[in-house]
């Protein structure tokens, strides 16, 4: 069927498609960094309720290594702070891809419109 | 509404079963992910609950997988090291990781719960869109049959 689209129309598909998977790969990252940053923030609540002198390790690798409390707790807040920070710019770059899409969407409504009807 | 589909509307329903089935595969995945989980607590739960009969310095064998089991001896049967995620594990009493475990492992059942429910919702929703989709093919099959 696209092979009887003008070309202008056939780029305008191609763009938009392209867009969905910028969008869809966009998605799956932010996914990902909002489990890790549940999981973050969930070990920094652990670590704080525990008492000062409570004893933790961290993994490394497929071994638990003991660990000092407060610096995994400073290791662990400035790893919530990075993964906050990389949230906010990856929600920027939705709303940007977002706003493309709309817009893409757009033109190609328009081109479609422009378009001479087939003859039946 | 069944009377004269247009391509556009048929196209939406289309589009929209896709979606419900994309959805439904995503929630039974991770329906998987909880199961898993919730064995995984259940598992350290029984775990724990057989070390209250253990002794220290008692013999036992450390699974390493597939079957295979290194020698160890219990060096102290009233502390367990508790995963809490992002890589870190916390030393607790007995009873406070069975306490976390038992906490955790209900999470996980009401979410369970709550992705079950719409599950069920979603099913609803596709099978409405099918049997719309199934009234315009048997109409178009009867128009094309009259046509003949």
């Amino acid at each position: 069927m696209s092979a009887e689209l003008p070309p202008q129309i056939q780029n305008q598909i191609a763009q938009i498609q392209q867009i969905q998977q910028q969008a869809q790969a966009l998605l799956n990252q932010k996914g990902q960094i909002e489990m890790m940053l549940r999981e973050t923030k969930t070990a920094v609540k652990e670590i704080e309720a525990s008492d000062e002198g409570a004893v933790m390790y961290k993994s490394a690798g497929e071994v638990l290594l003991r660990a000092d409390r407060s610096a995994l707790l400073e290791e662990l807040t400035d790893k919530k702070d990075v993964l906050d920070l990389r949230l906010k710019t990856l929600n920027k770059q939705e709303e940007r891809i977002k706003s493309r899409f709309n817009q893409l969407q757009e033109q190609l409504k328009q081109s479609l419109g422009q378009m001479p009807p087939t003859a039946t | 509404m069944t009377e004269a589909p247009g391509e556009e509307e048929i196209g939406q329903l289309l589009q929209a079963r896709q979606q419900y089935q994309a959805e439904a595969e995503a929630i039974v995945r991770q329906l998987g992910l909880i199961q898993l989980s919730t064995e995984g607590c259940e598992k350290a739960l029984s775990t724990i609950k057989a070390m209250e009969s253990a002794e220290e310095g008692q013999k036992m064998l450390v699974s390493i997988g597939e079957g295979s089991f290194i020698r160890a001896r219990i060096e102290s049967r009233d502390k367990v090291i508790l995963g809490v995620g992002a890589g870190v594990s916390i030393e607790k009493t007995t009873s406070e990781a069975e306490e976390d475990l038992t906490a955790r492992k209900a999470q996980l059942v009401e979410g369970a719960n709550k992705l079950n429910e719409t599950l069920m919702k979603i099913d609803q929703e596709m099978t409405k869109v099918q049997s719309v989709l199934s009234e315009y093919e048997r109409k178009a099959a009867a128009g094309s049959e009259m046509v003949v």
